[in-house]
């Protein structure tokens, strides 16, 4: 009996496969609420995002996403804390990678917004209310770079908001004379005003009607091909990420239970949740299915997780689940053949995932009906 | 704003699991924070002197012949100008003090949650009229006006001074718990409630009320120190009740009496102390009510993390 | 613009409350008050006919119904027959008000000014740094806030009167003084107004700082708070241009309320320390019976709260650009 191969998630990562350098690397990421009781919002999260790419981040409401970004964006503020971890960033020239936890004061509000920007949920919320568009336009430049004149401000910020299809008059309005997609689209236009390199989103379509949501989505696409920028994009709806993100990862409990390319997913999800998520909502054009939701809900993380967060409510829990903690794991063969962590050919994948299920050392002891005909998701099932 | 959820440990979002449900309201009396609790206490304190503090000391209408003489063994808060025990005026004072603030904010209350809460949840012209009625209630100078109904009276009183205080004070309270029917009135309980047919006064009474009543005794609380600074200030400018002792009168006869002049502190300042350690308990049970409905309120003592 | 005018139709509709008030409470006066008051007049000096006629009239008590009665009292509030005083006989009461209207207006008004200003600031403070110590000051302002004002003025008065002779123990100005746009008249009306303007913002900074404070935490939990530092922006610049400004909305919304407590606190403040206000005089006119003077007084507070709570409610507007929606 072998040990499953060694799996250093972060070489995992870097430079690996298609898509170019890495531009932006968390290690070991773990953000604790502080309180009467702490709660382990986000536990032990390692990834990575590659230049020009869309990385997806996908799960229920209290997994830790929103955190998690956050956290990478450094603007976790009281109760929150970040309990461990590194963020690594790697800029535009090729100059040596820049540790996000050593930056402060002046350096980090420069850094700020020039290399990661934000986009986000509410845009109802993320503009100032009492205070002209313009006016929050002229904030940035001002912050950023104090040798504009105003007219070069105006300039600038006229030429932002026709790059998201906005009437320049509208600099002289105030955020509640704005309809909530053209407010969103004014979000993204300021979180493109410096040219940053990683956007992170937020929910940016959550609070907007489907008919809008679609509008931005294709203007981010369009915003992204033009400028390059790499996008974290985070929601609930993973219909949304399986049309957008390259990559997907999929987070559970504060934790990332899977993390590999969309079509990978899209066609063969590893982890149970993955899969449970997929057959939740209707494909619009593909076969009727039935839908089943995932019963149950998310752990308490206020209380130490023992074994697997998700085996409460697992379809495919056997005996380790609830006793030992799955590791995020290297998947060396897709699971529609016998998924190992160490395959006989010795392939290469993309994918990681955190299950037993996957586990070379687990899997042999798993009940046959879980593993039968060497395969995760159930015969019959169709996506 | 999202981070919030992570407070949360059930989830809210039906779209994935199928069997939650929309929370129903929440319990505000859960956990006393350190606030509520040194409030209370202090409320406690003066009730508990006003209640039972006149059986352990002496006349406060005595006269005695030690006068103006400061705190000794026999008479811990010293003697007025005409000999009385300073400490027993203070003990009864807060007998006469804490039944008008208390009564004027209970009537007061009452009042506010009839034109507030009624108003809030009729809708339409009535609400219309009631909401012009507490704006403009609100808005006229209420001391004066309370000066002049006790002057013009002449009266010396409980009924009248409580009946004038408590409708000059209702509207701020009003305008609050109209605001809070309205949203309430939206909920998804309430809605219910109509659509089974229940009829007005009982959904007000069962659905509506018991929801409201974090703010409402917030307000009562609001009312109560509102009515005793009141009461001792027109006690303090002679009008009112001054025939019984509160400790708004004593000032009165301090005042009178040159005890400034003449620096007897141990008669004018306990007390406005009084009033103002019993109206700061008050207060800080308000807050710690507060803090307890609304988490992000409490203090957090750590440093600026990252 | 429908903002400031429903604003000025809302105030149009409380003066004619107050002046209704006006019209209306004399009514609560045992016996009949006017012959009460000729009485004691005509005991001071020759009353005129029309004289007492008109003082009828001002008290809601001519001849004729309800009706009647009503219109003969605001004819005579419209043409600014208040009456004789009575204890200051025979001036009239429009004369006495004048004298003591500029000494509270420009006392309270810089005094509220200043205590908001002060309890706005500190607020801010105490709300973005959130850390332990400045919480601990809390409970001190909520005692603060509790803190009856006429009793604050008699401390004040002691300690810094009596005890340590630093500031004067009454009145508005040095009596040797005639009162003139002069240096020493000025300076000496300064030095009287510093105890009594130290009651005022002393006591109603407290209600402004705890206000702001509290809604300082909730609006820096908003997005746009944190979207202006996640966008790199100076400290300072959030603090106020993001956070504060959005957090005084609701003091500012809330000010009829901090200007209630206000008027009333300053009315008892001016009985402690014998300056010659509005509040004095009005102390004077209750313990004289006067009753015109008492109705002339209720009704120039009524008038100038209402002024003040105009002027801020506008400003409102101002700041609250939300308020320019259409509805």
């Amino acid at each position: 009996m072998t040990a499953p191969a060694a799996t250093d998630t972060s070489a995992a990562h870097a430079g690996h496969g298609a898509g170019g350098d890495i531009v932006l690397a968390a290690e070991h990421i773990s953000v604790d609420y502080e309180g009467d009781r702490v709660t382990h919002a986000v536990r032990d999260v390692s990834l990575a995002l590659r230049r020009g790419e869309v990385l997806g981040i996908a799960g229920e409401s209290g997994c830790g996403k929103s955190t998690l970004a956050y956290a990478l964006a450094r603007l976790l503020h009281p109760p929150a804390r970040l309990a461990g971890g590194s963020v690594k960033f790697w800029p535009r020239d090729g100059a040596p990678p820049v540790d996000l936890a050593c930056l402060e004061g002046k350096e980090l509000r420069t850094f700020r917004w020039q290399q990661i920007s934000i986009v986000f949920q509410s845009a109802m919320n993320a503009l100032n209310p009492v205070t002209r568009v313009a006016r929050q336009f002229d904030d940035i430049f001002k912050a950023h770079s104090p040798e504009m004149g105003s007219d070069a401000r105006r300039q600038r910020a006229e030429e932002l908001l026709t790059l998201v299809d906005i009437d320049p008059a509208r600099l002289s309005a105030f955020p509640y004379e704005l309809s909530g997609g053209m407010r969103q689209r004014v979000g993204i236009a300021m979180a493109l005003a410096l040219d940053p390199q990683v956007v992170i989103m937020d929910e940016p379509t959550t609070a907007l009607d489907v008919v809008v949501q679609r509008e931005i989505l294709d203007e981010i696409q369009r915003l992204r091909e033009q400028l390059g920028f790499s996008v974290i994009f985070i929601t609930h709806d993973l219909s949304l990420l399986l049309e957008i993100a390259d990559r997907l990862a999929i987070m559970y409990a504060g934790e990332i239970v899977e993390l590999a390319p969309t079509a990978d997913i899209q066609r063969a999800p590893a982890h149970p949740y993955t899969f449970g998520l997929l057959s939740s909502f209707p494909d619009l054009r593909g076969i009727r299915r039935d839908l089943h939701g995932i019963h149950g809900s998310p752990p308490n993380l206020a209380e130490p997780v023992v074994g697997c967060a998700f085996s409460p409510r697992c379809g495919y829990t056997f005996t380790p689940c609830p006793q030992v903690t799955p590791a995020l794991r290297r998947l060396t063969a897709p699971p529609t053949r016998t998924s190992t962590a160490d395959p006989p050919d010795g392939t290469e994948s993309s994918r990681l995932v955190a299950c037993h299920l996957h586990d070379r050392e687990y899997r042999a002891s798993a009940p046959a009906e879980l593993t039968g005909a060497a395969n995760v998701i159930p015969a019959g099932q169709t996506l | 704003m999202s981070t919030d959820n992570i407070l949360v440990g059930t989830a809210q979002e039906p779209a994935l699991t199928p069997g939650a449900t929309s929370t129903p309201p929440r319990r505000w009396w859960r956990r006393g924070s350190l606030r509520l609790r040194i409030g209370l206490g202090i409320v406690a304190f003066f009730v508990l002197m006003a209640v039972v503090g006149p059986f352990f000391v002496g006349d406060p209408n005595a006269f005695h012949a030690a006068i103006l003489q400061g705190p000794s063994a026999r008479f811990p808060l010293g003697t007025t100008n005409t000999g009385q025990d300073v400490f027993a005026q203070l003990v009864y004072g807060s007998r006469g003090t804490l039944e008008v603030g208390f009564l004027a904010a209970a009537v007061a209350t009452l009042i506010s949650i009839l034109i507030g809460i009624g108003g809030g949840y009729l809708g339409g012209r009535t609400d219309d009229a009631l909401s012009l009625l507490s704006n403009v209630v609100l808005v006229i100078p209420a001391l004066p006006l309370i000066i002049l109904v006790s002057a013009y009276l002449h009266s010396k009183s409980l009924l009248p001074l409580i009946a004038v205080i408590a409708f000059t004070s209702w509207a701020a309270s009003a305008r609050v718990l109209r605001a809070q029917t309205l949203s309430v009135r939206q909920r998804d309980y309430v809605l219910a409630a109509r659509a089974s047919g229940e009829k007005s006064w009982r959904i007000v009474l069962v659905e509506i009320l018991p929801n409201e009543l974090p703010i409402v005794t917030a307000q009562f609380l609001f009312g109560v120190i509102f009515a005793i600074l009141t009461a001792a200030g027109l006690a303090f400018l002679g009008l009112g009740n001054i025939n019984s002792i509160t400790w708004g009168s004593m000032l009165y006869y301090a005042q009178n009496d040159e005890a400034l002049t003449v620096g007897a502190w141990w008669w004018f300042v306990p007390p406005g102390l009084c009033i103002a350690i019993l109206g700061a308990g008050l207060a800080l049970a308000n807050f710690g009510l507060d803090e307890v409905s609304n988490p992000r309120l409490r203090v957090v003592s750590r440093r600026r993390a990252r | 613009m429908w903002y400031g005018l429903r604003k000025l139709g809302f105030y149009v509709v409380a003066a004619w409350a107050a002046v209704t008030l006006n019209f209306l409470l004399p009514r609560l006066i045992p016996g009949n008050p006017v012959q009460v008051l000729l009485a004691r007049e005509q005991g001071q000096g020759p009353v005129s006919p029309q004289e007492a006629h008109s003082l009828a009239l001002l008290l809601g008590l001519g001849h004729g119904n309800l009706i009647t009665q009503y219109f003969q009292y605001l004819g005579q509030i419209l043409r600014g027959h208040f009456g004789l005083s009575i204890t200051y006989f025979p001036t009239p009461v429009t004369t006495v008000i004048a004298h003591a209207l500029p000494w509270t207006l420009t006392l309270v008004g810089v005094s509220t000014v200043l205590g908001a200003v002060l309890g706005v600031a500190l607020g801010t403070f105490a709300g973005w740094k959130r850390s332990a110590w400045v919480d601990g000051l809390i409970p001190s302002t909520t005692f603060l806030t509790a803190i009856p004002y006429f009793w604050l003025a008699l401390v004040l008065l002691y300690a810094f009167g009596s005890l340590i002779h630093l500031f004067p123990l009454n009145g508005a100005y040095s009596a040797t003084l005639q009162p003139a746009f002069t240096g020493p008249f000025i300076a000496s009306a300064l030095y009287h107004s510093v105890l009594p303007a130290a009651t005022i913002v002393i006591s109603s900074v407290g209600a402004w700082l705890l206000g702001m404070r509290n809604m300082m935490v909730s609006t820096l939990a908003e997005d746009y708070v944190v979207a202006a530092e996640a966008k790199g922006l100076p400290k300072r610049r959030v603090m106020w241009g993001y956070a504060a400004r959005n957090a005084v909305l609701p003091s500012v919304a809330g000010f009829a309320i901090s200007l209630g407590f206000i008027v009333s606190g300053s009315i008892v403040m001016e009985v402690v320390f014998s300056y010659p206000g509005i509040g004095y005089t009005l102390l004077q006119a209750v313990q004289n019976d006067d009753y015109p003077l008492m109705q002339g007084i209720f009704l120039i507070i009524s008038l100038a709260v209402l002024g003040a709570n105009l002027l801020v409610d506008m400003l409102y507007g101002f700041i609250d650009p939300r308020t320019r929606a259409a509805r």
